[in-house]
């Protein structure tokens, strides 16, 4: 049975970020999820890591723990910021950040290349995925993926292009959201 | 961006779906409001660009629009539904899937949830929350963490005969996610659609196999019915017939939902605690019926052995709180008792209990106009009144110690009958005025539910009434023969008015087909009037429901109503507009206040 495992992430300070994963069927069921405790990086890794601290918490750190603890295999990660893409070198399967709406990406502060590359694209955020080699578009969501993986855009289109009218992409960050916002709650 | 419509004319009812065209093809069913030139919501675009109307009260206003056509003028907004920059075109066609000439609000075509939701700005997610009581974290985030509603229902390919409301798939979900819960909507918000998809939602999704729905016996065919039509796939049976028969259902059936009526269930009380598989739900319609702790329905209601215990009523307090006591000895019994102070009660069962008004959820239903008809009594009837009056009073004030409440009521029941009817003449203010509103309304083709708390008040108006086409429908009446009546209501043309007792046509039936409603005479309990009036003003209703509360001025009639305004605004002082209709039956005092007694030190209860 196809898996998805969904990644997000909520800041809460002063604890830090928590992370949760989510795995759902083709359906949107859940069938797995963990969470993360809250972290919060120290002043050192705040100068070693510079501009570069938060894809390595997300991604690296918080994100590479909750997948490695996950028992059900899934077919691709999807997450929805591309800070957190960088999980991608600690993985292998495919993993991309989800976009309902194309501007979107645009307003991800991840985006800086874009912004930086494309002004003409920004105009125009409908025909980003035609042009853009790190993106590729399946139902009405554009998926943006780490650079370098030139097989990750096939995987994701066999994956997804079957169940994309069963499952919304985006819905189940709100669930991980939710539920990592009721841990924090419940911790309290 | 607007969209135009292109047709000379066209006269719209609820069933009719426009066909819309859209330039930039939607990507499977799009679900979006969409508004004319009055802000109203009229329906969600269906499958392959149809247009489902939700209501079909604004193709009667619409004439009076100035210009060659309202159509023309209609100006259809799209919102939150991306396209391109050219837009959507046009109207392009209108189809009648059913009789134009059928007056029951047809909902047109199914309904069958979007799947995926990836439609963005137009995508609504109803999420289960978990209930209060559920404390481990592992547990609560079970709930938070299954799809939404829609998402649920879209997998599970489930088809409806018309798009559920927001705030109906909120009850879905607040009913899905407990075990021990009172829906107590507003009548006419649609409870029963609400239990039916969350009963079809369970047992789709495995939770539950074998369900019981007790409901008043009136009601169960109206029951069986909407099964049929929101859960075509689940399998229902009406327990009925000989003791065999009904052993033979209790002990064999495991699947499916059952409908049984009060009466039969505390007539196979021991047979349904006898039975080894517990119920995995147990619903329970009109769940005021089990308020009284001592009764024997209560007892029977609370011991069929169950998982889950659902109630559903309109009026989850009608005189007290220890009517809610009642409810809850079925709901989760323990959570309240009868000491608790309202407040202390009402903290304890908020997580139980889902209220909503109508004002609060249906901002596009019709409006219920209610107006007090205050008419004096005749000479005829005003010489009895005042007769029986003074007579009644001055030997209730003798009887002295003998005095009983009820010696009070049957003079109460006596002057009410005379401001309806003199015994000695027949005659009426009250019919006078009814029988000139009726005029109007028959020649507006309108129909009209007149209530009364007598069936000898109904025979009387039937036969005076005649000309109108005048049916009814109350207890005497053999249960065999309802459904007819309501059908030659609905369907006859000639037919304008049903005469209905509060008793037997308050509870379960849907007629929203009425646009009038005369209270010919009061009942005790404006819950009960409510619940008479909701008969029309519900979800489906063709337009306004305007409602006449007949009043006969200087009576005993105007004393009682006084009493219960300042109850009902003391009670929506305390509890908010939540617990309308509560609390509104009259002491023994208030009562004999109405005749100016004073109360013996020794009264007897009766």
């Amino acid at each position: 049975m196809t898996a998805i495992g969904f990644l997000s992430f909520i800041d809460h300070p002063p604890q830090g970020i928590l992370g949760g994963f989510l795995i759902v069927s083709p359906l949107g069921r859940p069938l797995e999820f963990h969470c993360s405790a809250p972290i919060q990086p120290n002043r050192a890794q705040e100068i070693l890591y510079g501009p570069t601290l938060r894809p390595y918490l997300l991604g690296d750190l918080v994100g590479r723990t909750l997948v490695e603890h996950t028992e059900l295999p899934v077919e691709v990660i999807l997450v929805d910021s591309q800070e957190a893409l960088e999980l991608r070198m600690s993985v292998d399967v495919p993993v991309a950040a989800v976009f309902s709406d194309p501007a979107a990406v645009f307003s991800d502060p991840a985006t800086i290349d874009l912004r930086q590359t494309s002004e003409t694209l920004h105009a125009n955020p409908f025909k980003v995925p035609d042009r853009m080699p790190n993106q590729v578009k399946i139902g009405p969501f554009l998926l943006v993926m780490a650079r370098g993986y030139l097989e990750d855009a096939r995987l994701l289109r066999n994956t997804l292009v079957p169940i994309i009218r069963d499952v919304d992409l985006c819905e189940p960050f709100e669930r991980i959201r939710e539920a990592l916002m009721e841990a924090q709650r419940m911790s309290a | 961006m607007e969209m135009v419509a292109t047709m000379e004319r066209i006269h719209l009812a609820s069933s009719d779906i426009l066909e819309v065209s859209l330039l930039h093809e939607p990507p499977g069913v799009v679900s979006v409001p969409i508004q004319c030139v009055r802000p109203k919501v009229l329906g969600c675009l269906m499958p392959e660009g149809k247009m489902l109307l939700r209501s079909r009260t604004w193709d009667r206003a619409a004439p009076t629009d100035s210009g060659p056509s309202w159509v023309r003028r209609l100006g259809v907004r799209i919102d939150g539904l991306e396209t391109g920059p050219s837009g959507c075109t046009a109207l392009t066609g209108v189809t009648r899937p059913r009789s134009e000439n059928d007056p029951v609000p047809c909902l047109g075509t199914d309904f069958q949830f979007p799947v995926g939701h990836g439609f963005r700005k137009t995508a609504s997610h109803t999420r289960i929350r978990p209930p209060r009581d559920v404390v481990k974290l592992e547990d609560r985030l079970h709930y938070l963490l299954q799809p939404p509603i829609e998402s649920l229902l879209a997998a599970g390919s489930l088809r409806f005969p018309y798009q559920p409301f927001p705030y109906q798939l909120e009850g879905v979900a607040f009913l899905f996610a407990r075990k021990e819960a009172v829906l107590a909507d507003e009548m006419g918000l649609g409870k029963t659609m609400q239990a039916i998809t969350t009963i079809r939602l369970l047992v789709k999704m495995g939770q539950i196999r074998r369900a019981l729905l007790v409901c008043p016996k009136p009601v169960v065919t109206t029951w069986y019915r909407e099964f049929a039509l929101w859960a075509p796939e689940l399998p229902v049976t009406v327990v009925a017939g000989g003791q065999t028969s009904r052993i033979w259902h209790w002990r064999r059936s495991t699947t499916g939902v059952a409908i049984a009526n009060y009466e039969l269930i505390v007539r196979d009380q021991q047979l349904l605690a006898a039975t080894r598989e517990h119920f995995d739900l147990v619903v329970i319609d009109e769940a005021q019926r089990i308020k009284n702790r001592s009764s024997a329905t209560n007892r029977a209601v609370c011991s069929i052995p169950r998982n889950r215990s659902w109630a559903l009523t309109g009026t989850p307090i009608e005189n007290s709180t220890d009517d809610l006591v009642g409810i809850f000895d079925f709901v989760s019994r323990q959570l309240i008792g009868p000491q608790m102070r309202p407040r202390t009660m009402a903290r304890a069962v908020s997580d139980h209990i889902l209220r909503r008004t109508k004002d609060d959820v249906l901002a596009d239903l019709p409006p219920k106009l209610i107006r007090d008809a205050v008419i004096a009594l005749s000479p005829e009837q005003n010489d009895a009144y005042q007769r029986a009056e003074k007579d009644g009073i001055v030997r209730l004030s003798a009887m002295g110690c003998e005095l009983t409440i009820r010696h009070v009521f049957e003079l109460i029941l006596r002057l009410k009958q005379i401001c309806n009817f003199d015994p000695a003449t027949g005659a009426s203010s009250k019919l006078e005025q009814l029988e000139d509103d009726l005029e109007d309304c028959a020649a507006s083709g309108r129909k009209v539910i007149v209530f009364s708390q007598w069936v000898q008040t109904l025979d009387e108006l039937q036969r005076r009434l005649a000309r109108f086409g005048s049916i009814s429908y109350h207890g005497r009446i053999p249960m065999r023969y309802r459904e007819a009546i309501i059908e030659k209501f609905r369907q006859d043309p000639r037919c304008h008015v049903m005469l209905m007792s509060y008793g037997a046509g308050s509870v379960g039936l849907n007629l929203q087909f009425a646009s009038y409603v005369f209270l010919f005479d009061r009942w005790w309990n404006p819950a009960v009037e409510d619940q008479a009036i909701n008969r029309a003003h519900r979800i489906g209703s063709a337009g306004p429901v305007t409602i006449t509360r007949f009043l006969s001025a200087g009576t005993i009639e105007e004393r009682i109503e006084q009493i219960l305004a300042q109850k009902r605004e003391l009670f929506t002082t305390m509890f908010g507009d939540c617990w309308r209709g509560t609390k509104l039956g009259l002491s023994q005092r208030e009562i004999l206040g109405l005749l100016g007694l004073e109360r013996p030190s020794d009264l007897r209860a009766a």
